[in-house]
C-alpha cells in the first residue's frame, strides 16, 4: 500500500529542512502509541497536506512541531533546531500553530490583544506592536477588527483572526489543524486563497481532501501512527484504493470523474 | 420566606452591612487573596490561569442552573466547595473572588459589600469546606464513595458556616441583632445546605466516575493507620463543631412556633431550674417576658420576649423590684409574688412593674406592664424559626448538645448514603435515590 | 446580560465612555463608600445624589435604555430584602401580621437599604454599560490588582460566552433524550453540570496549549497604556470631589 515510505533524503545545502523527523514515536501516559516511527522531511516553502482517518495521529504529530508534546522516541528538528525543551522558546517563534477551534486560540478580551499576544511574548517591543497587529490583520483582510471582541465574530472571521494571531510574529512554518472545519463554502474559499498567497512553509492536517487538493503540492497519508504514503498531492489523493483502504474517499471533484 | 432574606444576604447589597464591617472584611479579603495569588504564582504553573478562569466561568454558568430537589423546590449552586475540590483551596478562593466581583459589577451584591461577600462565599465556602473535605476523606482518595460522601458533607457544612458569618456581620453592623439573625440563618441554611451538598456531590460523583484525575487531591500512599486516625479525629472535630453550631441558637432561646401555641393554649410551662439544694437558680418569667437567673449573687435578666419602649436587655442586673431590694433569686421571686408550685406570679396582667436596673454601669428606671400569665393563655411570644432541641429525660445544654451531635451523625450517614447512591452507575430506577433525603434532623 | 454595544464607531463617545476604566472604577467605589455612610435622615443628600445620578444617566444619550435595563435586572433581589427587612429588625411594633411583626426600626432600615442599594446599583449600571469588558479588565489590571486574579477574571468573561452556549446545548441534548418526563431526574442535572465541568477543563487545556504555542511562559504581556484624555480625568476628579463634598456638607 505504500507509495513512498520516506521522502528522498535532502541534500543539506544552505538552508536546513523546515522540518525533519526521524523515527518519531509518541506514547501517551495511558499507553496508547499515537505515533510509531514517523520519518519525514519538509523543505522550506512546501505546502503539505497531512491526511488520514480519525485517530491516525495527525494532531499528535502537529503538536510535536511546536513543542506541545515531547517525542517518546526518535528525534525531530524544526528549522534546524532539535525538538528539545531548551529550544522550545525559539521553535515557537518560528512555528505558528493554528488550532482547530478558534475559540481556543482567541482567548483575549479583544482581537488586538490576541493578535499582539504572540509578538509581545516573542520579543516585539511595545512601540512596534501596533504596526505588527495592523499588518497581520490587513493580511487576513480584516483591517478594522483590532477593537472587536472575539465572541462577537462569525465563525469565518474567527478563523481568519486566529490565523492573524500567528501571522503577527512572522513564523517560517505555519501549522494548521483542520483549518476548514465549521466554515461555509465562501469562507473556505477565502481561506484557501489567503493561504495560497502566503509564502511560508505550511503543514495542514485535514479531512477536507478538496482543500488539500487545491492548496498543497505534497500529501502525506498518516494511518495508525505511521506514514503510509508520501508524494505529490495529485498522485496520493487520486489513488482511490489507497484512500479507501484507510477510511478516506477521493476528493469530491475526482468522484465526478470516476462515477 | 425568611430563608429568602437570608439566602440573599449571601449576596449582600450595599447598605446592608456597615462601612466598618465592609472595610474590615475587605481588608481581610484583600490580604488573603493577595496571599493566595502570590502562593499560586510561585507554583509557576503556566496552565493554572486558564484553568482557573475556565472554572470561574463554569461556576458562574453553573449558578444559573436550577436543580429540581423535591416537588416545587429548586436549588442552585454556590460552587465554592466544588471549586475547592477541583482546584484546591487557594485557587478556589481566587476563582470565587473573581465570580463574586463580576456579579457585583452586574449589580448582584454590593460593591462595598464585596469584602464580606467574598469572605462568606469565597473563603468560608472554599477553605473551611476544603479542610472538612480533606479530613473526611482521610487518605481514601481511591474510594469514590468516600470522596463523594466527603464532598456532600463539606458542601453542606459550608453553607451554615457561611451563614454564621453573615449573622455576625449583620449583628455587628446593627442591621439585625444576633439573637434574631443567628437562629434563623443557621436553621434555614442547614436546609439550603442540603441542596448545595446534593449538587456538589452529584457533580463530584460524575467527575470521579469519568475523570478522577481532575480532582485536586490524587490518591496518595498514606498508611492505613494514619488514615483511620485522621478519620476518627475528623469525625470528632466535626462533632464538636456541629455541636457548637447547634448550641449557638440555644444561647438565644426563643420559644419556637410549637411552644408559642403551647403557651397560648396554656398547656406548656417552662419549668424553673432547681439547684441540688432546692434553691431556684432560674425561673421562668414569661409573664414579665423576662427570664431571671442568678449570677454572682445578683439577679440578672437573661432574656425577654416582648418589646417595650425601654426593654430589659440580656445581662441587665435587677437591683430593685417595686422598691424591694433584690440580691438573689429568692428575693426577686418574693418581690414578684412568684409561686413556684404553680409557676405563677401574683401580678395581674397589665399591671406596671417598676424595676431599678444596672446596665453597663448605668442605673436605669424601667417601667413596663406585666404580661399575662401562661395559665391565662395570653402569653405572646416571638415566632422563632429554630425549634429547640430536646431529648426526653435531659434538659438544657446537654440535651441540645446531644441533639446537635445526633443531627451531625445523621448528616454523616446521609453523606455516606448519598456517596454510595451517586457513584453507582446510573439506572432508571436509581434516579430517585439521590433526592430522597430531607433536611438535617432535629428531634 | 452582556447585551451592550461594543461597536463604537457610529456616534461620538460621551464623556463617560471616553473615561478610562480605572477612573470609573475609582469613582464608583468612592461613590459607593459615600452612599453607604448615608443616614436615613439625610434626605437632602439622597435627593442630590439621585439628581446627580439621573443627570449622568441622561447624558448617556444612546445607552439610557441599556442602563435602565441593567438597573432593573438588579432590582428584584434588592426589593426582596427591602420588603423582608421590616419583619426582622427588633423595635417598636407597628403592625402585627400573624406571627410576624413590622417594626418601625425595620421600616427605617429598609428605607435606608433601598436608598443605598439603588444609588450604588445605578452607578454600577452606568459603569457597566459605558465600559467594554476588555477595558474593564485592563482597568482592573492597571489599578494594581494581582495579575493572576485579573487573568482569571479575563478568562472567565471570555469563556462565559463559550460555556453558556455549551450548557444550553447539553441541556437541549438532555431534553431531547428525556421526552415525556415532565421533571428531569436530579442526577441527570448533576451529570449535565459534571459534563460541563469536564468540557471547561478540556477547554482550559487547549487554551493553555494555544498560549504556550505563542510563547507564553507564565507572564501576561502588559499592553501599553492609552492615557485617558485630560478633560475626562479632570471631570472625574471633579465628580469625586463633588460627591465627597456633598457628603460632608449635606
Amino acid at each position: 500500500m505504500t507509495v513512498a515510505t520516506t521522502a528522498p533524503p535532502i541534500k543539506t545545502t544552505a538552508a536546513p529542512p523546515a522540518v525533519r523527523l526521524q523515527g518519531l514515536t509518541h506514547r501517551y501516559p495511558d499507553g496508547i502509541e499515537a505515533l510509531r516511527g514517523v520519518t519525514l522531511d519538509v523543505r522550506a516553502g512546501e505546502r503539505i497536506a497531512l491526511v488520514g482517518p480519525n485517530g491516525a495521529g495527525k494532531t499528535t504529530l502537529l503538536r510535536h512541531l511546536n513543542g506541545l508534546l515531547q517525542p517518546t522516541h526518535g528525534r525531530g528538528w524544526v528549522a534546524g533546531l532539535e525538538l528539545v525543551p531548551a529550544n522550545y522558546a525559539e521553535i515557537r517563534r518560528r512555528v505558528g500553530f493554528v488550532f482547530q477551534d478558534p475559540d481556543d486560540q482567541l482567548f483575549c478580551p479583544t482581537v488586538f490583544e490576541d493578535v499582539a499576544f504572540g509578538p509581545l511574548h516573542l520579543g516585539v517591543t511595545h512601540a512596534e506592536i501596533d504596526e505588527c497587529v495592523a499588518a497581520a490583520l490587513a493580511t487576513v483582510g480584516l483591517p478594522d477588527f483590532a477593537r472587536r471582541v472575539p465572541q462577537r465574530l462569525s465563525a469565518g472571521e474567527k478563523r481568519l483572526v486566529a490565523l492573524a494571531t500567528v501571522l503577527s510574529y512572522g513564523p517560517d512554518l505555519l501549522v494548521f489543524d483542520e483549518p476548514s472545519a465549521a466554515l461555509d463554502p465562501q469562507n473556505r474559499r477565502r481561506l484557501i486563497r489567503l493561504l495560497t498567497r502566503l509564502d511560508s512553509t505550511q503543514i495542514v492536517a485535514t479531512h477536507d481532501l478538496d482543500l488539500a487538493w487545491d492548496l498543497c503540492d505534497r500529501a502525506i497519508l498518516l494511518a495508525g501512527g505511521t506514514v503510509r504514503a508520501d508524494g505529490p498531492t495529485h498522485t496520493v489523493l487520486a489513488d482511490q484504493s489507497l484512500l479507501e483502504h484507510h477510511g478516506l474517499e477521493l476528493p469530491l471533484r475526482l468522484q465526478g470523474h470516476s462515477a | 420566606m425568611p430563608s429568602v432574606l437570608l439566602l440573599l444576604a449571601m449576596h449582600a447589597p450595599d447598605g446592608l452591612f456597615s462601612l466598618s464591617v465592609n472595610l474590615t472584611f475587605g481588608l481581610v479579603v484583600v490580604l488573603l487573596i493577595g496571599r493566595a495569588c502570590a502562593a499560586l504564582a510561585r507554583s509557576h504553573d503556566q496552565r493554572l490561569v486558564p484553568l482557573m478562569g475556565l472554572m470561574a466561568a463554569f461556576v458562574f454558568a453553573g449558578q444559573m442552573v436550577n436543580f429540581p430537589i423535591s416537588s416545587g423546590t429548586t436549588g442552585h449552586l454556590l460552587g465554592g466547595t466544588l471549586a475547592a475540590i477541583l482546584l484546591g483551596p487557594w485557587a478556589a478562593t481566587v476563582v470565587m473572588a473573581a465570580v463574586i466581583l463580576f456579579q457585583a459589577l452586574l449589580g448582584d451584591g454590593g460593591l462595598t459589600a464585596l469584602g464580606p461577600n467574598i469572605f462568606n462565599m469565597g473563603i468560608v465556602g472554599t477553605c473551611l469546606a476544603y479542610f472538612v473535605y480533606r479530613v473526611f476523606v482521610g487518605p481514601a482518595f481511591h474510594k469514590p464513595a468516600r470522596v463523594v460522601a466527603a464532598s456532600f458533607f463539606a458542601a453542606w457544612l459550608s453553607v451554615p458556616l457561611a451563614s454564621v458569618f453573615v449573622s455576625l456581620q449583620l449583628a455587628v453592623s446593627g442591621t439585625v441583632t444576633l439573637a434574631r439573625a443567628l437562629p434563623a440563618m443557621v436553621l434555614t441554611h442547614m436546609v439550603i445546605g442540603v441542596g448545595e451538598a446534593l449538587i456538589t456531590a452529584g457533580v463530584v460523583a460524575f467527575v470521579v466516575r469519568t475523570r478522577p484525575d481532575l480532582l485536586y487531591d490524587r490518591p496518595a500512599g498514606t498508611s492505613r493507620r494514619v488514615g483511620r486516625l485522621a478519620a476518627i479525629v475528623g469525625l470528632a472535630a466535626s462533632l464538636v463543631v456541629a455541636t457548637g453550631l447547634s448550641l449557638l441558637p440555644r444561647l438565644w432561646d426563643f420559644p419556637d412556633g410549637l411552644e408559642s401555641v403551647g403557651f397560648q393554649k396554656g398547656f406548656l410551662y417552662e419549668e424553673p431550674a432547681l439547684a441540688a439544694d432546692g434553691i431556684v437558680e432560674a425561673f421562668s418569667a414569661y409573664p414579665l417576658g423576662v427570664r431571671l437567673a442568678l449570677h454572682d449573687g445578683r439577679v440578672t435578666a437573661t432574656q425577654r420576649y416582648e418589646q417595650q419602649a425601654s426593654p430589659l436587655m440580656p445581662g441587665d442586673v435587677i437591683e430593685r423590684i417595686e422598691s424591694t431590694p433584690v440580691t438573689d433569686l429568692a428575693a426577686a421571686a418574693q418581690a414578684l409574688g412568684f409561686a413556684p408550685a404553680e409557676n405563677r406570679f401574683a401580678l395581674p396582667p397589665g399591671q406596671p412593674v417598676h424595676l431599678r436596673v444596672a446596665r453597663a454601669g448605668r442605673e436605669l428606671e424601667l417601667v413596663f406592664p406585666a404580661a399575662a400569665t401562661p395559665a391565662a393563655g395570653a402569653a405572646k411570644s416571638r415566632f422563632a424559626l429554630l425549634p429547640d432541641y430536646t431529648v426526653p429525660g435531659l434538659t438544657g445544654l446537654l440535651s441540645t448538645s446531644l441533639a446537635g451531635a445526633i443531627g451531625t451523625l445523621a448528616m454523616f450517614v446521609l453523606a455516606f448514603v448519598a456517596g454510595r447512591a451517586l457513584v453507582r452507575p446510573i439506572a432508571p430506577s436509581a434516579c430517585a435515590a439521590a433526592h430522597a433525603s430531607g433536611g438535617p434532623t432535629h428531634a | 446580560m452582556h447585551e451592550k454595544s461594543l461597536t463604537r464607531t457610529a456616534a461620538p463617545l460621551t464623556l463617560l465612555e471616553q473615561l478610562d476604566a480605572r477612573v470609573k472604577i475609582v469613582c464608583a467605589l468612592s461613590w459607593a463608600i459615600c452612599v453607604v455612610t448615608i443616614r436615613r435622615t439625610d434626605l437632602p443628600l439622597v435627593a442630590t445624589y439621585a439628581a446627580l445620578l439621573a443627570a449622568l444617566l441622561v447624558s448617556q444619550r444612546r445607552s439610557v435604555g441599556q442602563c435602565l435595563r441593567r438597573f432593573a435586572t438588579a432590582l428584584p433581589a434588592i426589593a426582596m430584602l427591602v420588603v423582608l427587612l421590616p419583619f426582622f429588625k427588633e423595635g417598636t411594633v407597628l403592625w402585627q401580621l400573624g406571627p410576624l411583626e413590622v417594626t418601625r426600626e425595620g421600616l427605617y432600615a429598609a428605607q435606608r437599604l433601598a436608598t443605598c442599594a439603588a444609588l450604588c446599583v445605578g452607578v454600577l449600571a452606568l459603569v457597566w454599560v459605558t465600559t467594554p469588558e476588555a477595558e474593564l479588565i485592563a482597568g482592573l489590571r492597571r489599578l494594581g490588582l494581582p495579575a493572576l486574579f485579573v487573568g482569571v477574571l479575563a478568562f472567565m468573561l471570555r469563556y462565559l460566552h463559550v460555556l453558556r452556549p455549551e450548557l444550553h446545548r447539553l441541556w437541549d441534548a438532555r431534553a431531547a433524550r428525556t421526552i415525556g418526563r415532565r421533571r428531569p431526574p436530579f442526577r441527570s442535572a448533576t451529570n449535565l453540570l459534571g459534563a460541563l465541568a469536564l468540557r471547561a477543563h478540556g477547554r482550559a487545556e487547549r487554551v493553555a496549549d494555544a498560549m504556550a504555542a505563542r510563547g507564553y511562559a507564565g507572564q501576561w504581556p502588559v499592553s501599553h497604556a492609552h492615557d485617558p484624555p485630560a478633560r475626562a480625568t479632570l471631570a472625574a476628579v471633579l465628580f469625586v470631589s463633588v460627591v465627597v463634598l456633598l457628603r460632608i456638607l449635606l
